[in-house]
This record gives structure tokens, C-alpha cells and sequence, in this order.
């Protein structure tokens, strides 16, 4: 059950020229419209759990997918994944890592913590335009949703096994 | 003191009558008697003068003489001096004169007038009496004698022994029946060291009155069984001067003494010797020993040390260290630690310290102190620690700056590429918007715009990985290189399979290396040949090693386009390119790699090139100290050719 007006994508991205560029593919492609953009960590957790400015929001209406790069201003990248995926609400939600970074480090951290996909932004603008392309028709399309059921109670223990 | 009689007569009698008419009628009764007389004195001088010249063997002596004192003082003096027994000739008998001549203990009383028989009963008996007296005071001297322990030998005038004691026939080895009329230098036989020993005996020997001796000197005695012994002697002339004078020796047997004298001076000498500082100081804190060691440390002497209280002499630097010892000293006996320490010059030095409190027979307590110089021993730790602490600091910043460098590259790798990318993506969207629009040249800038974005990008890509590769750890392991070369060359071929290329591989060892960084080096070496041997027909790629002194050498050639050897030292510099871009692509990090790569191993890496004559790359992987045997010849085999 989909409604007009929930949020697919929900693209976390702080520098104005990626937000720019990877908006300007989404919509060219016409991968989705319905993109809720946060420029910080803190606004993302915020959206994601219907806090602040976000208070009124629906809980029960989840984005299809999180593209998140890593550094973030205020709260960081891999923070946020953290705490996506720490909490119940939010642990079944596909997140993809999108980012400047190839550093063993950040992969690493980056998959322990659960992360679904990590992806380097190419230099080349094809690459780049392909790379979201694939990427928005395969988690948007492709993919199947988690079910209602996948954000409902059970325990956190659950966590580690999946990292 | 005479002990022997004469017995050539029956006796020598002394007459004091002032007289004449008795004295005469004596005289002449007595030599009746067969009895001598030595003289007739007639004054109480005269008395005492006669009496010591002749020792008679008794005295009859007249109560009342001429002269102030009366025969009583004259006899009590001979009697006590001389030992002269005495009779009394008396005419009156008051109880006075009577009650003090009794006093002098006479052998008899004779009251005038006598006759001469009464006179001859009366000498008699006195005369017996006296001798008996004389036995039993022989008797009893010899044997107090016997019973001293010191030896006493007697001579006469002439120096011939007349008696020894018990204890000269130990010291010397004679009996005295032997001994007796031999000359006491042959008996006492004196074998000093020095020659004055034996003629300071001499000396002893020929004293004159008053008891000598030689406190300074002492003798060493040969016995006649042979034994040494170390002797003091005293000496004395008894009975005045003449040929009837005795000589007394009396000769104290010092061996044992001199023996633990000399073995406690020994002790003391070697204590002294010692260069460990050896001291002791009395519980009341006065120092009684102070040895070489002690003055080398201190600086004192001992004569500046000794008495002087331990506390004052060497105060402690840090007075913690006081309480503890004394604690300690008092409980357990001893102690030992550390202590600080000025000496004379006010150096503070630290001594390891062992003190040990000694109690002797009298109970009192001494403290021997030894010690231990270990101050260059703790300037050392000193130093040692803070060397440690330095290098603990430096290891800090070290770690510091790596973070650092590892943040800086992070920001590289995130900030330097998003421009890059921003510039590459707008260029590119702009060509898509306005194609039709815009003039051949402005869309021709365009794309160099994203030429150069895209090179850029590649030089952050290989920064990033020379940094990557200078700081990873070397994992040496046994490696193939033959299949590890393959390996690399499977992939390379695949990128080149439109040109004609001659690959000549030659035998490779199995070495100790990382085998991913060394595969990086044989990846961008036959990279860089493939590259530069583009323009020739056919490119022709040698890969061998070859021995030079026990060294393996690896090398990587081409006949390629070269280059002048003047620019050979820039080759390896980060980003240094000897071609231009349009010839040839690349960013000039791939050999600066190389060469880390290879310096991390412990091996070097030279190039011989000519300018259109190709280039071959020669490498080591390990130290020229630890070479590895192999064969002694190139070989170089072709395995294939082309594609």
C-alpha cells in the first residue's frame, strides 16, 4: 500500500553540489520524486524517528531507502547508521552508503554497523549518473520493501547476527 | 740474693764491742771455737760497713756502742737489710731496752759477764738456727721460682749462669744442672733479626745497680730443641757492684702475643687495604675505624675521620634515609640500602650500604659500616629513564603526526575528489543541455575541463595509495615470483591485446617478501614498459634476475623510448614525468611507489636507460648482508612471444 505522498527516498547529503547533482539524476531519470533531503545527521535522525521539526510526522511511514554519505556535519555518517540500526523503528530500512570515501576504515565500520550497499561517488559524471541510476532502480523497483512486520518489536540481539 | 755457703769453716762471725779488752777475749774464744772473725767494728758505722763488705754469718753485737744510736738501731738495720742473724751481748737488762731489742728479733740474748763456753753454746745454737732458717727461705724461693711463670736466670759477675728457674729450662732447653758456670750468652741464645739484638742483651747483662729493662725491644730466643720464642727482658744487679754482684734476668715469654699482634695487624693492614669504604663508629656515633676505602670515597683521612661523630662527618643529603637504619640497627641487627651521602668536597654520592652492629665482651656496640659507590650506577637508571621518558614522548608525537597524516589523507580522499566531481558532472551536464548551442570550441574546452578533472582525480586516487602502501607493514612470507609474475602479466595482457609485444621471462627465484606489495612493484614495472615501448612494432619485455657478488638482482627491461640518463635521479620523485602528457598518460607516482616499496624491503632500485634505446629497471628485495645463493649466470629464456 503506497501513498502519493510518502517519502521514497530520503537522501542525506550536507554539500550543495552532490545534493545538486544526484537531484538532478533522480529527477532526469525519473527514479522518484518524493525525496526528503536532510543536510545533517542530526536533521536525518530527526526525520527518522519524527522528531523536532518532524514531530508531526507519520512513524509508520518509512522512506524506501536512506543514501547517506558518511561525513556529515553535526552527526556523522556512520552515527547515524548506527542508530538506524540500533533502533527497531528503523533497522529494517535499506541504507546505502554513498560517498567521497574508500577507506578501509569507513568500509569496514561501515558494514559492521549494517549498512545495505556502499558506494564510492565516481569522479566521471557518466559513471556517477549510471551508478545512481542502477542504484535507484534496484532498491526502488527491484527490491522488496521490508514489510510492516520487519519494524515491530522482537529484541536488538538480532543486530550482530546480520552485521 | 746469695743462696750458697761456704762450709770451709764453721762459721763467720761479725764482732761489734767498742770494748777492746772484751771484744779481744771474744775473738780470741770464738777462733778457739774454730769460728772466723771477720772484723771487729767499734762504732755503729763501722758496723754497717764491715757487715757489707764480709757477710758474716752472724752478728754478736753489744747493745751499748759508742756513737748517738745504740747496738739495738745498728742490728735492727743489718738484720733488716743484710739478713743477718743477731746475738746480743748485754750487761743490763731493763724492760725497755729489753722489749726493743726483742723487736728486732734476735737469735739470742748473751749477758755479761759470760764465760766462754756459754759463748761457744750460745754461737752455736744461733748459728744452726739461722742456717735452717736459711734452707726453708732457699726452699720456699725456689719454689716461687718455679711456680712463676716468666723465666729468671741469675749470673755472676763474670756472666755465668748460677741459677735458673723452671721456666728458663723451658725458654732455653737447659737444665739448670747443665747450665750452671756456662756463660749465660750461650745458654740465652739470642737470634734476632737485627745485630743489635744480641749485643742490647750484652748490655742487659752487664747492668749496673738499679733493674733495668728493655720495653721497646724484644728478643727471639733459639732453645736448644730448636723453638723460637719472642721474649721482653728486665734485668737487674743485685748485691751491689764487685765480683760478688748477681745479675737477675727475668724474661717474659711474649710469643703467643706477638703472634696475635702480628695476625690482628695483618687483618688491619689487609681491612685497610681493602678499596671497599670499611669504617665503625661506637652507637654514640664517634667513628673508632676508618679505612683507605673510606678515605678514597669520603675524602677524608682517617686522622680528619676518627672521633668524629658519623653524623657530622658524613651528613645523610636526604635525612629521610636516617630513621629507617637506626630502626632497623636496633631491631635486626643490620641494615642495608641506600644512602645519600656528601663527602669532603660536598659531592653528593649515593652508597649502597651494609651496617652490621657488633657487640663485645663488655656489651658495647659497635657499627661497621661497608659500602658500595653506586652513583654512576643510579645517573645511569637516571638517564636510562629519562631516555625512556623522551623516547615514550617521541613515540607520542610520532603516533600524533601519523593520525594527523591519516586525517589529512581522509580529507584528501573525501574533499579533494567532490570537487573533481562537481566539476566533471556540471561540464558534462552542460555539454548535454546546450550541445546544439555551443560553438566546437567552447564544447572542446568542455571536455578538457573534464579531462583534466578526471586526471586529477587519478593523481588523489595514487597518492592516496603510495601513502597507503608507505605505511602498510611488511608481511614477508616465501614467495613464487615466477607465478606471482604471471599472475600480473595475465591481467596486463588482456589490456594490450592490440599490440605486438615480445614478453622474454627469464628463471625467478622464490624470495622472503610481501607478496602484495611486490606484485605491485612488477605491475607498475612492466606497466610502465608496456607505456613507453608503445611506438615500436614490436615491444620486446625482458623480465630475469642476475648475480653480482652473492647479490640477486631482479630487473625489468623494455626497448622502449628511453630516456637521458641526467634525468635518471628525478625518476623516482613523487610525480616527476620525464614524457609529455600527450605521449604518454600517467601521473608520475607509480615509480615513486615502486621505490618505497622496495626501500621497505631493505633493497634498492637503479635504472640504466638511453634516449630511444629503452630502459631496464634493476631491483633487489633484500639487504646486500643477507645474499642468497643461486646460479652464477643470467638466464633468460623466451617463453613467448606477442600478444
Amino acid at each position: 500500500m503506497m501513498l502519493k505522498d510518502q517519502i521514497e527516498i530520503l537522501l542525506v547529503e550536507d554539500d550543495p553540489d552532490d545534493l545538486e547533482l544526484t537531484m538532478h539524476v533522480l529527477q532526469e531519470e525519473h527514479i522518484c520524486n518524493r525525496i526528503q533531503v536532510a543536510r545533517d545527521g542530526e536533521e536525518a535522525l530527526d526525520f527518522l524517528f519524527c522528531r523536532g521539526p518532524f514531530s508531526l510526522r507519520d512513524p509508520d511511514r518509512h522512506p524506501k531507502l536512506i543514501l547517506l554519505d558518511l561525513k556529515l556535519p553535526k552527526v556523522d555518517g556512520l552515527e547515524v547508521l548506527e542508530q538506524i540500526k540500533r533502533d527497531q523503528r528503523t533497522r529494517a530500512l535499506p541504507v546505502v552508503i554513498l560517498t567521497s570515501s574508500k577507506q578501509e576504515d569507513d568500509l569496514v565500520r561501515g558494514y559492521r554497523l549494517g549498512g545495505n550497499s556502499y558506494i564510492q561517488k565516481p569522479v566521471d559524471f557518466d559513471q556517477f549518473r549510471n551508478t545512481i541510476k542502477r542504484l535507484g532502480y534496484y532498491w526502488l523497483l527491484v527490491n522488496q520493501p521490508p514489510p510492516e512486520a520487519a519494524f515491530d518489536g522482537e529484541t536488538q540481539d538480532e543486530i550482530p547476527s546480520r552485521v | 740474693m746469695k743462696i750458697s755457703k761456704e762450709h770451709n769453716h764453721r762459721g763467720r762471725i761479725l764482732v761489734v764491742e767498742d770494748q777492746g779488752v772484751v771484744a779481744t777475749e771474744i775473738q780470741r774464744c770464738l777462733e778457739d771455737d774454730g769460728y772466723e772473725v771477720t772484723a771487729i767494728a767499734t762504732s755503729m758505722e763501722e758496723a754497717i760497713r764491715e757487715a757489707f763488705r764480709s757477710r758474716p754469718d752472724l752478728v754478736l753485737m753489744d747493745i751499748r756502742i759508742q756513737g748517738e744510736a745504740d747496738g739495738i738501731d745498728v742490728a735492727d738495720h743489718l738484720h733488716r737489710h743484710f739478713a743477718l742473724p743477731i746475738v746480743y751481748l748485754s750487761a743490763h737488762d731493763d724492760r725497755d731496752t729489753m722489749l726493743r731489742a726483742h723487736r728486732t728479733e734476735p737469735m739470742a740474748f748473751l749477758f755479761k759477764p759470760f764465760k766462754p763456753a756459754e759463748l761457744s753454746r750460745t754461737v752455736e745454737i744461733a748459728l744452726n738456727r739461722s742456717w735452717v732458717e736459711v734452707r726453708d727461705r732457699e726452699r720456699t724461693f725456689l719454689s716461687v721460682m718455679d711456680a712463676i711463670g716468666d723465666a729468671v736466670v741469675t749470673t755472676d759477675s763474670q756472666g755465668n749462669v748460677r741459677f735458673m728457674n723452671r721456666a728458663a729450662e723451658e725458654l732455653t732447653g737447659w737444665r739448670q744442672e747443665l747450665a750452671l758456670g756456662v756463660k749465660a750468652t750461650d745458654v740465652v741464645h739470642i737470634v734476632n733479626e737485627q745485630e743489635t739484638g744480641a749485643e742490647g742483651f750484652c748490655a742487659l747483662l752487664n747492668v749496673d745497680g738499679a733493674p733495668e729493662s728493655d720495653s721497646d725491644h724484644e728478643y727471639r730466643v733459639l732453645a736448644r730443641d730448636g723453638v723460637y720464642h719472642w721474649v721482653s727482658i728486665k734485668a737487674a744487679n743485685i748485691d751491689g757492684a764487685g765480683p760478688s754482684s748477681i745479675r737477675v734476668m727475668v724474661m717474659q715469654d711474649v710469643t703467643r702475643r706477638r703472634q696475635s699482634d702480628q695476625a690482628l695487624r695483618r687483618q688491619a693492614d689487609l681491612l685497610d687495604q681493602s678499596h671497599e669504604p670499611i669504617f665503625t663508629w661506637d652507637l654514640d656515633g664517634a667513628i673508632s675505624y676508618w679505612n683507605r676505602g673510606a678515605q678514597a670515597l669520603y675524602g677524608f683521612s682517617p686522622l680528619e675521620a676518627l672521633g668524629r661523630a658519623v653524623g657530622a662527618l658524613l651528613p645523610a643529603a636526604h635525612p629521610s634515609n636516617d630513621g629507617a637504619w637506626e630502626t632497623a640497627l636496633g631491631r635486626d641487627g643490620q641494615w642495608s640500602g641506600e644512602l645519600t651521602r656528601k663527602t669532603k668536597d660536598g659531592q653528593e654520592i649515593v652508597v649502597e650500604s651494609l651496617l652490621v652492629c657488633v657487640s663485645d665482651e663488655a656489651g658495647r656496640k659497635t657499627v661497621l659500616e661497608t659500602g658500595r659507590d653506586i652513583t654512576s650506577r643510579k645517573g645511569a637508571e637516571l638517564e636510562i629513564r629519562r631516555l625512556n621518558q623522551e623516547l615514550r614522548e617521541h613515540v607520542s608525537e610520532l603516533t600524533a603526526v601519523n593520525r594527523e597524516l591519516e586525517t589529512f589523507n581522509y580529507s584528501i580522499a573525501h574533499d579533494l575528489r567532490a570537487p573533481l566531481r562537481h566539476i566533471d558532472a556540471y561540464a558534462k551536464i552542460l555539454l548535454e543541455h546546450a550541445d546544439a548551442g555551443l560553438p566546437k570550441e567552447a564544447q572542446n574546452y568542455l571536455g578538457r575541463m573534464r579531462q583534466s578533472a578526471g586526471r586529477m582525480g587519478c593523481m588523489v586516487d595514487e597518492l592516496l595509495e603510495l601513502s597507503r602502501t608507505s605505511r602498510r607493514e611488511l608481511a614477508r612470507q616465501g614467495t613464487a615470483l615466477k607465478s606471482l609474475l604471471e599472475d600480473v602479466l595475465f591481467e596486463l595482457k588482456s589490456e594490450v591485446r592490440d599490440r605486438e609485444i615480445e614478453w622474454r621471462i627469464g628463471e625467478l627465484p622464490f624470495v622472503d617478501c610481501d607478496p602484495t606489495l611486490t606484485r605491485q612493484v612488477f605491475a607498475n614495472l612492466l606497466a610502465n614498459a608496456v607505456k613507453f615501448s608503445r611506438p615500436r612494432k614490436l615491444a620486446v619485455i625482458e623480465v630475469g634476475q642476475t648475480w653480482d657478488q652473492g647479490q640477486m638482482t631482479l630487473f625489468v627491461r623494455d626497448n622502449g623510448v628511453g630516456f637521458s640518463m641526467k634525468y635518471a635521479d628525478k625518476l623516482f620523485e613523487v610525480f616527476q614525468r620525464l614524457h609529455r602528457r600527450e605521449d604518454f598518460e600517467g601521473t608520475g607516482v607509480g615509480l615513486a611507489t615502486v621505490q618505497r616499496i622496495i626501500h621497505k624491503h631493505g633493497g634498492r632500485i637503479w635504472v640504466e636507460a638511453e634516449l630511444e634505446k629503452g630502459a631496464t629497471f634493476n631491483f633487489t628485495l633484500d639487504s646486500p648482508a643477507e645474499p642468497s645463493r643461486g646460479p652464477e649466470r643470467e638466464e633468460i629464456a623466451v617463453v613467448a612471444g606477442a600478444r
